[in-house]
């Protein structure tokens, strides 16, 4: 996830060409919220196709404007994602 | 060549070396022409009275007191439009039993223009080949070798793009070619019918090495003209780059120059600088673009020949077997233009440099699942999806054969994503999925 969300810069995205702090601060957060929340899968299998839908959701962020209606809309698709599969 | 009425004959050579004679002489310029015992030579060296020239021909024969003659100017080409569709040697003489061309003669290895006259490279050239195009896009006024083993392809690739490239003029510079290869670039072109717009220097394997010096300098005279004098978008195509530098390291050891890394002289760097940094867009229109081929020794870039070129061009193109579909790519890992970025999705259509991106990092997938695979772990559904991507991947879009505009190649892209994964598996930007994603796979 750090990987795909945080390293993983698109030079050629309009938004994610360029990150201020307050955003890359605010995004490191929400990838380590995610390392520290326990998550439990039915079977292993399960584990890849559902972190490639935080990913996906996670990036969606990357490309929208920082606080703006898009972005708040995928991380609320985010928290959803979330909430399937963490451990209460 | 011409002499002049009064000319001074020298008669005394003081040392001789394979490729290069010294001897004493007075009002002599660097690079100003010579004639050694009625041999081609060229000033390399002044050091006080003594003069090195080195000896197109090779020194084979020449006696110590053979007649030196000094011509009083460097080597020049005689340009107008007439050089189109001609084939010449190292000094600009026809190849091809047709008759000396008749124009401006214009002194060759001239400076390179200033940078402040240069327009930024803005214009894309096509070739066609998707491991260019949609990968690596070139641009109108770009400087990028092909890196490739000696066994691999790169003048039929050289031949694909010359005559696929929406350009108005090519050069073709030939060092060290085989005669195979020398008539495989005439039998090619002349079927294409694209004779007209082509113009080639050509050194051959059975002339003497040292010749093939001229012959980058005597391509980029021409490409001048018709990019100044005619406004032309020209591409100059040299191969093979790693014979003119091995040609220069002849030269410079024969001279007692100490050598520098893996026996190159230490002004291998300047000397390829100088034919590379030709390339450039006018302001008015023209341009020249430049595509080498530099082959390495057993892949090796540490070598001084691609680790200089690396630091002047912009960019590489890597060409490598995939033993998977049997075909030659252009390996998209190792392979980079750094002059994409001012065409694409500007010139070409928004999603391209996504999917470019995405498409590369799921090969990139394939090839850690390749690795699983042959350390004997089990594949998961993604790894085996990602692994028959990469085969289609390599079979349809990185292949040197094949030949598609720009648009098709992006949406041969959209159709393979949609063929093997799920939208949210390929992580694009959302309005993008909406709009291009194929809505029947």
């Amino acid at each position: 996830v750090i990987d795909f969300v945080i390293l993983q810069q698109d030079a050629f995205d309009p938004v994610d060409r360029v990150t201020p702090m307050k955003r890359q601060k605010y995004m490191l957060e929400r990838v380590l919220d995610v390392y520290e929340t326990g998550f439990e899968f039915n079977s292993f299998e399960d584990v890849n196709p559902y972190f490639k839908r935080v990913i996906n959701e996670f990036k969606q962020m990357n490309y929208s404007e920082y606080e703006s209606d898009r972005f708040s809309k995928h991380e609320e698709e985010l928290n959803k994602i979330i909430d399937e599969k963490k451990i209460a | 060549m011409e002499t002049k009425a009064f000319q001074k004959i020298y008669t005394k050579i003081t040392q001789i070396t394979k490729a290069t004679c010294s001897l004493n002489a007075e009002d002599v310029g660097y690079e100003e022409l010579a004639s050694v015992n009625g041999r081609l030579a060229q000033v390399v060296k002044i050091q006080g009275a003594s003069v090195t020239l080195q000896v197109f021909g090779g020194t084979e024969g020449i006696p110590s007191n053979a007649e030196v003659t000094f011509y009083g100017r460097p080597p020049t080409l005689k340009v107008s439009d007439d050089l189109a569709g001609r084939f010449f040697n190292s000094f600009g003489m026809p190849l091809d039993g047709g008759p000396e061309v008749e124009g401006e003669e214009r002194e060759i290895g001239g400076p390179s223009v200033n940078p402040v006259r240069r327009k930024q490279p803005s214009e894309l050239i096509t070739t066609g080949i998707a491991g260019i195009d949609l990968n690596n896009t070139l641009v109108t006024g770009q400087k990028i070798p092909f890196f490739a083993d000696p066994d691999q392809p790169f003048n039929q690739v050289m031949a694909l793009v010359a005559l696929r490239a929406k350009c108005n003029m090519i050069i073709l510079g030939g060092m060290g070619l085989t005669n195979d290869d020398y008539l495989y670039f005439k039998n090619v072109f002349d079927n294409a019918g694209a004779l007209d717009r082509i113009v080639s220097f050509v050194n051959t394997t059975e002339d003497p090495p040292v010749e093939r010096l001229l012959v980058p300098d005597m391509a980029l005279t021409a490409a001048e003209y018709f990019a100044v004098d005619k406004n032309q978008d020209v591409l100059v195509l040299l191969t093979d780059m790693t014979l003119y530098a091995d040609a220069l390291s002849i030269v410079s050891n024969r001279m007692d120059q100490i050598p520098s890394k893996d026996s190159m002289p230490g002004s291998l760097y300047s000397d390829l600088a100088k034919i590379y940094e030709k390339a450039v867009q006018f302001p008015e229109g023209g341009s020249i673009t430049i595509i080498a081929v530099t082959t390495l020794s057993g892949g090796d870039i540490t070598h001084a020949i691609p680790d200089n070129t690396g630091y002047i061009t912009e960019g590489q193109l890597f060409l490598r077997r995939d033993t998977e579909i049997g075909k030659v790519v252009i390996d998209p890992f190792r392979s980079l233009s750094r002059l994409k970025q001012l065409v694409i999705g500007k010139r070409t259509r928004e999603d391209h440099p996504q999917v470019m991106n995405t498409a590369v990092r799921l090969y990139a997938d394939a090839a850690n699942a390749r690795t699983k695979l042959e350390n004997g772990f089990d594949l998961t559904d993604y790894d085996e999806r990602t692994l028959n991507f990469a085969r289609e991947y390599s079979e349809k879009l990185l292949a040197i054969d094949v030949n598609i505009d720009i648009t098709t190649m992006i949406n041969t892209g959209w159709s393979l994503f949609a063929r093997h994964f799920k939208p949210e598996e390929v992580g694009i930007r959302a309005e993008l999925v909406e709009k291009y994603w194929p809505k029947q796979e």
